[in-house]
């Protein structure tokens, strides 16, 4: 929030009105916050701020699954009111989700009947598409975007061996539909070997109950019995299946590319090395990183890569104004294939393409005056 | 961790063989060396590709063959088909010098799951062959007495060197051998190797020629460096190598104390938890060692992880 002020303040000499998620996941009144005509709307991320995530989660303690959708975690209004903040722990993230979607269905709704449906810097909607992997995969797929095969949503850990079995595919990954970066990720293969996982999850038993937690650390999971837990407990979480498609490596380890894209060009890229199957901006590499990648890919290479990015936003997220994709590079650094698409993934704070940063970028792209803006902290 | 697959080999650059593109540009056939592997979604087999890459005019001149990935999903397959493949098509490469098995990064199968086989018959198939690379050692074997004239190198890279391996190896009657790589890795992959298992080697009596010795990857690294006290192969090395490995200041006061090194020409260290100080030390005594890499020397010693596990 602040580097996106910070930003509006230095090139336009405004400052945006702001609204704190919390009054608007709270349903506390707060459009009298915002007065008419504001040529912008810009929703800002709810994470890391855990009175707005127990908001989220006990709005979507009531709301129903559409029909068709699986039994996924869930838990009671009360028991959501008596969590207190429990760090790295996983709360039920479909749950979260359906708060989430439904405050920004209210949100929409209201841009709607005030004249604002235009002034979306990113529209809702396609915050939300971005925020639910499984619809995420098929927009892309739709878009004719090179993504990994997906084998499905499995219910429960018999269902994703079925999944794999059918494809004849021996290494996916299970990403949580609702999770943001490598929270919740398992990487997981089946041989002669036996089968293993990585994720950087522990699972503890405690009051009757197994829990979930990131940790930074990444664990190794071997043996049917052992990844059988893990998985269960992940699947409950809605998990979208994807082929593992192998990544290339720098001498460090494997890596992916997260690749922010503004305002229909691709702007700053990072490298993201991992020790292992996984990458995350914790682990991120450098310029050095970058530069090698770059000469790898060559420039050809380097050039179709930024292009995929830049399709990808065009053809599945066209009113979009940012958003950040993590794409992998295959071991012949020649194949890309776009792996998320985050809505929220401009924070690379003195990251800087031709001398600007993201928020200066989405500011001149914007191309207006003082947006409001939906924040997580208010001002 | 294996990240990367080979882009040069003895000197020529590797590229990967992509049969739809094959033609488009000119190859020097003597001086290229061609990577041949599966993708995660390859249509064709193994032998098909080989059948392609057999197709191709020049292929004679080739001077040595890289094999990536040679099973399509699963990696339940064993390298027994390549074998096969290369034997049959012996007369079709008789420039031949060097085979790389098994160019496999760790994102696209662990190295201690790549199933591998008994690659004797490329000694009998390819007499002029001189380099030997094998990367995972699951059903690898190079026949109970091994034997070839020409061969000048073998490396083998595995998370974990089964002893019966190592005892293939060292029985093998290799006279023209001038660089031996074993990577002995832990024994949580059946890196069960001792340093006795080691003597003979030590002894310096079993390759008459060798000059490189690598013992890399090893958890034992600080006790190797200890073994190598005297050891009367140091005598004919140029080239010593015991990277990758988890050696500390233990092991680097042998190395240290060891009056041996300060005739070899090249001693690769790299990846170490060696304090700074010891380093140094290092490279004041053998100038030409490359302490690289190193990790923190700090870490307690159960936590000190060689380079390629799994």
């Amino acid at each position: 929030m602040e580097g996106f002020s910070q930003a509006l303040g230095r090139l336009r000499r405004q400052r945006p009105r702001l609204v704190p998620w919390l009054w608007v996941a709270g349903r506390v009144p707060w459009e009298h916050l915002l007065p008419d005509g504001l040529p912008h709307l810009r929703l800002e991320s709810p994470g890391r701020n855990w009175p707005v995530e127990q908001q989220l989660l006990l709005r979507g303690a009531d709301l129903a699954e559409p029909e068709g959708e699986g039994r996924w975690r869930r838990w009671s209004a009360g028991a959501v009111a008596a969590l207190s903040l429990d760090p790295g722990r996983v709360l039920p993230m479909r749950q979260w989700f359906l708060g989430w979607r439904a405050t920004l269905e209210e949100l929409t709704a209201w841009a709607n009947r005030t004249g604002g449906a235009g002034r979306w810097l990113t529209p809702p909607a396609q915050v939300l598409l971005m925020g639910d992997k499984a619809a995420c995969q098929a927009a892309l797929e739709g878009a004719g975007v090179p993504v990994p095969p997906a084998l499905g949503v499995p219910r429960d850990f018999d269902d994703l061996w079925e999944l794999m079995r059918q494809a004849g595919r021996s290494r996916v990954f299970l990403k949580p539909c609702h999770g943001s970066s490598a929270s919740g990720v398992v990487a997981l293969e089946a041989g002669r070997g036996g089968v293993q996982a990585f994720s950087t999850l522990e699972l503890t038993a405690a009051e009757g109950e197994v829990r979930l937690y990131n940790r930074r650390r990444i664990q190794v999971w071997r043996g049917l019995t052992e990844v059988r837990r893990l998985v269960s407990a992940v699947v409950a979480e809605r998990c979208l299946a994807q082929v593992w498609v192998p990544k290339a490596g720098l001498a460090g380890g494997p890596f992916d590319l997260r690749v922010v894209v503004i305002g229909g060009r691709a702007r700053q890229v990072m490298v993201r090395l991992g020790r292992g199957p996984l990458t995350n901006s914790l682990l991120g590499g450098g310029k050095a990183e970058v530069a090698a990648v770059q000469e790898r890919m060559g420039p050809a290479g380097w050039a179709r890569l930024l292009t995929v990015c830049e399709q990808t936003m065009a053809r599945a997220f066209p009113g979009a104004l940012s958003a950040g994709l993590d794409v992998l590079v295959e071991p012949d650094f020649r194949t890309v294939r776009v792996l998320e698409v985050n809505a929220f993934g401009d924070l690379l704070p003195r990251l800087l393409h031709e001398g600007r940063d993201t928020y200066s970028w989405e500011v001149l792209a914007a191309n207006g005056a003082a947006p409001a803006q939906v924040s997580a902290t208010g001002a | 961790m294996i990240t990367e697959h080979a882009t040069e080999w003895l000197g020529f650059p590797v590229r990967l063989f992509a049969p739809e593109e094959a033609g488009e540009k000119p190859v020097d056939w003597s001086r290229t060396i061609f990577r041949l592997a599966l993708d995660w979604d390859a249509t064709m087999d193994f032998t098909e590709l080989f059948a392609a890459f057999l197709e191709q005019p020049g292929v004679e001149q080739t001077p040595a063959i890289v094999i990536g990935k040679f099973f399509a999903e699963s990696p339940e397959d064993t390298a027994e088909e390549v074998v096969e493949s290369l034997v049959t098509a012996r007369e079709c490469l008789p420039a031949l010098r060097g085979i790389f098995l098994g160019d496999l990064v760790s994102e696209e199968c662990e190295v201690s799951w790549i199933n591998q086989t008994d690659v004797s018959p490329l000694f009998t198939a390819y007499p002029g062959l001189e380099h030997l690379r094998l990367r995972g050692t699951n059903r690898l074997s190079l026949g109970r007495r091994p034997r070839h004239a020409r061969l000048r190198s073998l490396t083998i890279e595995t998370g974990g060197l089964p002893p019966a391996l190592l005892g293939e190896v060292l029985a093998g009657d290799f006279p023209a051998l001038e660089t031996l790589e074993l990577w002995l890795g832990t024994p949580s992959y059946g890196g069960d190797v001792t340093l006795l298992d080691l003597q003979s080697l030590l002894s310096g009596k079993l390759f008459p020629r060798l000059r490189h010795l690598g013992l890399r990857d090893s958890e034992l690294a600080d006790a190797l460096a200890a073994g190598l006290a005297g050891a009367p192969i140091l005598e004919q090395l140029e080239g010593l190598d015991l990277s990758l490995g988890n050696l500390g200041d233990a092991g680097g006061a042998a190395l240290l104390a060891n009056p041996a090194l300060r005739r070899l020409q090249r001693l690769n260290l790299r990846h170490h938890y060696l304090s700074p100080r010891v380093a140094r030390a290092l490279q004041q005594a053998l100038p030409f060692v490359d302490v690289a890499e190193a990790q923190d020397s700090q870490t307690p010693e159960e936590d000190r992880y060689v380079a390629v596990g799994e």
